[in-house]
């Protein structure tokens, strides 16, 4: 099946709900107001996967990693520029008396959080409006190019839901791509699901 | 002021949650499972803030060791997990409250008193 035959509108719809509730919980982590525009959403497979990122030809990324499974399995994955992601733990930890510890692990553990916070946001509305249940693994963190983000999750997935979604901060935006890896079987069940809520 | 003890693996989030509890309540931070049960063993608390998701030990098989080993001992979950069944879950095992990050200070305080005030 070509994947242009898939119907994304409804997919989109949900997504949708779930990235505005992403871009609440990066307000309240932020203290800023957070504006989110034009999030768009592709289905792409695997070897298209880096063509359709918002951050293609970026030198240096970070990425959070989050394995699921219950009523649906895959892993999802909030990508930004390092550049941008320093910017993000900068704001969140510059009133926060830290720990004692070296910068990159602290960097490390606050982006953790914050892939946590967001993906939480992103699939726990849409498993709630599908009346479904996940189990999340605990997030993981990686630096790097693209390829070596990716490889992470890339491996056994047969397709990729890819958001791209710029989040415009106070006085600055950050580009960020959020990807929901799935096998084909798995995108199957959940679009058929989606497709019921919509069409009630 | 009431003595509370905070187990979340990631620092920032116990930085943060420390920061928002401020001079009202006294936080005792624990990175995990294991440590949070051995400080429990060995001082006593008004209450848990507990994270669900952590390596190791996690979150609700801690919940289960409070419930048991500290009958009465109150656990307040603070979760990033949003799901409608992951809150009943916890509430089922024995929580008191479930409280989801990204916190704000006046939710966790309200949570925290609204706790503390039902105690006998």
């Amino acid at each position: 099946m070509s994947l242009s035959e898939f119907n994304l509108e409804p997919i989109a719809e949900i997504v949708g709900i779930g990235i505005g509730k992403a871009a609440e919980v990066l307000n309240t982590m932020l203290n800023s107001h957070v504006r989110l525009t034009a999030p768009s959403l592709e289905l792409v497979r695997p070897e298209d996967l880096e063509g359709a990122l918002f951050l293609r030809g970026v030198e240096k990324l970070s990425a959070v990693e989050m394995g699921f499974s219950g009523d649906f399995e895959g892993s999802a994955e909030l990508v930004f520029a390092s550049a941008d992601a320093g910017k993000l733990v900068d704001c969140i930890t510059n009133d926060i008396p830290m720990p004692d510890g070296d910068l990159d692990s602290i960097r490390a553990g606050t982006l953790c959080e914050v892939g946590n916070i967001v993906i939480n946001a992103l699939l726990g509305n849409i498993v709630n409006v599908l009346h479904s249940e996940l189990t999340y693994t605990v997030p993981l963190y990686t630096e790097g190019s693209l390829a070596n983000v990716l490889r992470v999750v890339r491996d056994g997935a047969e397709l990729i839901i890819v958001v791209r979604a710029r989040f415009e901060v106070e006085n600055f935006s950050i580009d960020g791509d959020l990807l929901i890896f799935l096998s084909l079987s798995t995108f199957a069940r959940l679009e058929t699901a989606i497709r019921r809520f919509v069409d009630g | 002021m009431a003595k509370l003890l905070v187990v979340d693996d990631s620092p920032t989030s116990r930085a943060i949650v420390t920061r928002l509890l401020g001079d009202k309540h006294k936080a005792i931070p624990s990175g995990d499972g294991e440590t949070a049960l051995a400080l429990l063993a060995s001082e006593s608390f008004d209450a848990v803030l507990l994270d669900l998701l952590m390596p190791g030990m996690d979150g609700p098989t801690v919940l289960r060791e409070i419930v048991v080993r500290h009958p009465g001992l109150p656990v307040i979950v603070i979760t990033a997990d949003i799901q409608e069944t992951t809150r009943a879950r916890v509430m089922g095992l024995g929580a008191a409250a479930v409280v989801n990050k990204p916190l704000r200070q006046d939710n966790l305080l309200a949570g925290i008193d609204a706790v503390l005030g039902k105690l006998p």
